[in-house]
C-alpha cells in the first residue's frame, strides 16, 4: 500500500458537526491535518469540526502531506514538525507551498530555537501554535490565517 | 654631583699583602692601570676568563675580556674618569657581558674600585661569573611565561565562541612563546577516507610566508602522511629539522623553496580523538627542545578539555530541548486522550474510569521505553505489562506466541495504546467478559525486505458475537494508531466466537 493510498484511506470523510461554535456556515474552511500521533490528530479533527470547518484529510508523514495538499488543495494546513518518515513538517510545508497557496499553521512542541528559525526562513508567513494546543489558541490562529 | 673621591692611598704594608689577598680571593680580581693595561690577575680570573696571569699582565684589558661592542664605551669611560674623576660604574655592583679566552660572551657581576698607589691610579675589578644564576633565572622566567601562556590560552579558549577563534588563539600564543613566526591549523574531516584538511587559519605575515601558504592550501594528509599526518597518527608532538626535504615534508615537492627551514606541531586532543593539528615554522634551522614539545603537548590537551566541556554543554542543551519537546508531546497526547475520552463519555464516572485506565497504560508504556533508555522495547514485554494484568494468575486464558520483535520508542507507545484498547474492550464486551473466553496473541517479523512486523490478536470462546453496526471510539483509535503512529494497517474480522485484529506495520528502523 502506498503512503498516499494509506493516508487517503485514513482520511475520514468530511462530516458537518451539529455543535459548531459560531463559524459562518456559508464557506467552510477546508483543513488538512498533518500529525503522526493518532490521538492528537483525532483531537485536532474534533476541534476543527467544533469550529465549523471541514477536515479534508489527515496525513501522518511529510510525503503524505505534500501529496494530499497537492490533490485536495486545502485552504489551510495544520502541520506538525516532527513526523515519522524521512521528511519533517518544515520541508513538507515548503513542498506543499510549491504546489498550493494553502496557509500553514505549525502545531509543534518545538516552539523555539533552530526549528523556529527554519520555519521563519522557509515559510515566513506561517503561524506557529505551541503544543499542547488549547482550543482558543488554535481557533485564533486559524481565524488569523483565513482567507479574507 | 661632586666627583666620587678616590680611596686613600694604600699604606706600604697593605701593598705588600696584595698578592696574598689576590690569590686567596674567591672572586676574580683584576688590577688595571689608568692606561688600560692589566697590572695583576689572580687565579680565579684565570678560571673565569681562561687567560693565565702571565698572559694577561701587560695586555690591554679591553682586548682580553671586553666584548668588541663594549670596548668603545670602556675607553670613553676611562677617559672621562681621568678627566673629571667621575665614573658612573665605579663603587657599585653591575651586571655586564664579558668575553673569555674562547671568544664566548657570558654574564658577570662586576665592581670597580679606583685606588691611588704611590701616586698612580689603579683600578681593582672584582668579578663573579653569574652564567649559572642567569641560566636559572632565565629558566624560571621561561617557566613563568609557559605557565602564563597555558593559563591564558585555556581561560580565553573557554570564553571563545568558535573553534576557528580558539585555533587562532593557540597559534598566536605558541608563536609568541617560541618566537617561531608562522603557524597553521589542520582539521580532520570524516571522509571517507578520513583526511586532514588545511583550514587556512594562520598566524604570521601572509606576504612573507606566501609560498608556504599557497602550498598548504592545496595539501591534505592521510594518517601518517607528512608532519600533520604523523601527529594525527601518533597523537604526539613532532618536529622536522629540515622541511625542504620532500621525504620528511611532502609539501616540499610543490615548491623549490618554502621560505621556512624547520617545523614542529602538536595535536589538540578532545574526547580521546585529535580535534586539530597545529603546525609551526621557523625561517632558520632550529629544533624545539624537549621541554617546549612537552609544554605544547600539555597545551593541546588543555585546549582539548575546553572543547570537551563545550561538547558536553552542547549535548546537555540538546538533551534539555529534546526533553522539553517530549514532555510537551506527551502532554499533547494526554490532552488529546482527555478530549477524545470526554467526547464519548456519558457520565463523569465513565470518563474518569476510561481516562485513568488509558493514562495508566500510557504511563506503563513510558516506563518500558524509559527502562530501555529510549532505544528499543521488546513486544513481549509490552504484552506482559499491558495485557497480563487483566488475566487472573493461573488461568489459561491468555496464550502468547512470538519472540525477537523489538520496537522503536514511538512504535512501542503506539502498540501499548493499541493493546490497552484491545484488552479493555475484551474485558467489557469480549473474551474476558465471559468465563470461557480466551485470547491468543501472536507476533513475528517477516524475513522479506523491507521487513514488516505482524501482530495478531484473536479472541475465542464467545457465542453469537454480532458484527457491530458502527465503529466505536476504541476501534477508531486502534485503526488511527495503526495507520498513523505505526505507518501500517489493520484488518478486523468479526466471527461469532470472537473478534480478530491483524496488524501489519514496517519494522521501525530507528528511534
Amino acid at each position: 500500500m502506498s503512503s498516499t493510498q494509506q493516508a487517503l484511506h485514513a482520511a475520514p470523510a468530511p462530516r458537518p458537526r451539529s455543535h459548531t461554535q459560531g463559524a459562518p456556515a456559508t464557506q467552510a474552511l477546508r483543513v488538512l491535518i498533518v500529525e503522526d500521533e493518532a490521538i492528537v490528530a483525532m483531537s485536532l479533527e474534533s476541534l476543527i469540526e467544533d469550529f465549523g470547518f471541514e477536515v479534508c484529510a489527515i496525513a501522518a508523514t511529510g510525503a503524505q502531506a505534500v501529496a494530499l495538499a497537492t490533490s485536495l488543495r486545502p485552504d489551510l494546513i495544520l502541520m506538525d514538525v516532527n513526523l515519522i518518515g524521512e521528511m519533517d513538517g518544515v520541508e513538507a510545508a515548503r513542498q506543499a507551498r510549491l504546489a498550493t497557496n494553502a496557509r500553514i499553521v505549525f502545531v509543534t512542541a518545538y516552539g523555539a530555537g533552530e526549528v523556529l528559525q527554519r520555519i521563519r526562513a522557509t515559510v515566513p508567513d506561517a503561524l506557529v501554535v505551541a503544543k499542547p494546543v488549547s482550543a482558543p489558541a488554535l481557533r485564533a490562529a486559524i481565524e488569523q490565517m483565513r482567507p479574507q | 654631583m661632586s666627583p666620587k673621591p678616590l680611596r686613600a692611598p694604600l699604606a706600604a704594608e697593605s701593598v705588600e699583602f696584595l698578592p696574598l689577598v689576590l690569590d686567596t680571593a674567591l672572586d676574580a680580581v683584576i688590577v688595571m692601570g689608568d692606561d688600560d693595561i692589566v697590572r695583576d690577575w689572580n687565579h680565579q680570573a684565570q678560571v673565569i676568563f681562561g687567560w693565565t696571569r702571565a698572559e694577561a699582565v701587560g695586555e690591554p684589558l679591553a682586548d682580553l675580556i671586553i666584548p668588541r661592542t663594549l670596548r668603545e664605551a670602556h675607553r670613553k669611560g676611562l677617559e672621562r674618569f681621568l678627566a673629571t674623576g667621575e665614573g658612573p660604574l665605579l663603587g657599585r655592583r653591575i651586571e655586564v657581558t664579558a668575553l673569555n679566552r674562547s671568544g664566548e660572551e657570558f654574564p658577570i657581576e662586576l665592581s670597580i674600585s679606583p685606588v691611588r698607589v704611590a701616586g698612580a691610579v689603579l683600578f681593582l675589578g672584582f668579578v663573579r661569573d653569574i652564567s649559572e644564576r642567569w641560566r636559572h633565572e632565565s629558566f624560571l622566567q621561561r617557566q613563568a611565561r609557559e605557565a602564563e601562556l597555558l593559563n591564558r590560552v585555556t581561560t580565553l579558549a573557554a570564553e571563545t565562541e568558535s573553534l576557528d577563534d580558539i585555533l587562532r588563539l593557540c597559534l598566536d600564543s605558541v608563536c609568541e612563546l617560541t618566537g617561531w613566526p608562522a603557524g597553521h591549523a589542520y582539521l580532520p574531516t570524516k571522509g571517507p577516507p578520513p583526511k586532514l584538511a588545511p583550514t587556512m587559519i594562520w598566524c604570521g605575515d601572509p606576504d612573507e610566508f606566501a609560498v608556504l601558504r599557497a602550498v598548504t592550501s592545496k595539501t591534505t594528509f592521510g594518517p601518517g602522511e607528512g608532519l600533520p599526518g604523523r601527529i594525527w597518527s601518533t597523537r604526539e608532538p613532532c618536529a622536522i629539522f629540515e622541511v625542504n626535504d620532500p621525504d620528511a615534508f611532502p609539501r616540499a615537492w610543490l615548491a623549490d623553496d618554502l621560505g621556512v627551514r624547520s617545523a614542529f606541531g602538536f595535536p589538540i586532543m578532545s574526547g580521546g580523538e585529535v580535534a586539530a593539528v597545529l603546525e609551526f615554522f621557523s625561517r632558520d634551522a632550529a629544533e624545539p627542545d624537549a621541554r617546549l614539545m612537552h609544554i605544547v603537548g600539555v597545551l593541546g590537551q588543555q585546549v582539548g578539555r575546553v572543547l570537551e566541556r563545550r561538547a558536553v554543554q552542547e549535548r546537555q542543551t540538546l538533551l534539555l530541548a529534546e526533553l522539553d519537546h517530549r514532555a510537551k508531546n506527551m502532554l499533547a497526547v494526554v490532552m488529546g486522550m482527555a478530549d477524545q475520552t470526554a467526547r464519548r463519555a456519558d457520565s463523569l464516572e465513565s470518563f474518569q474510569s476510561a481516562f485513568s485506565a488509558r493514562l495508566t497504560a500510557l504511563a506503563r508504556g513510558y516506563s518500558l521505553v524509559t527502562a530501555s533508555r529510549w532505544r528499543t522495547t521488546s513486544l513481549e514485554e509490552i504484552v506482559r505489562e499491558i495485557v497480563q494484568p487483566y488475566v487472573a494468575e493461573g488461568q489459561a486464558r491468555l496464550e502468547t506466541n512470538g519472540h525477537g520483535v523489538v520496537l522503536s520508542p514511538k512504535a512501542a507507545l503506539a502498540v501499548t495504546m493499541i493493546l490497552h484498547e484491545l484488552v479493555s474492550n475484551a474485558t467489557k464486551y469480549g473474551a474476558l467478559s465471559t468465563a470461557d473466553g480466551k485470547i491468543a496473541i501472536e507476533w513475528s517479523v517477516s524475513a522479506a525486505s523491507p521487513r514488516t512486523i505482524g501482530l495478531e490478536w484473536r479472541e475465542t470462546g464467545l457465542r453469537g458475537l454480532q458484527t457491530p453496526t458502527r465503529r466505536g471510539f476504541g476501534a477508531k483509535l486502534i485503526e488511527a494508531t495503526a495507520q498513523r503512529d505505526l505507518g501500517g494497517e489493520v484488518e478486523i474480522e468479526f466471527a461469532a466466537e470472537g473478534v480478530c485484529y491483524r496488524f501489519e506495520f514496517p519494522e521501525p528502523v530507528s528511534a
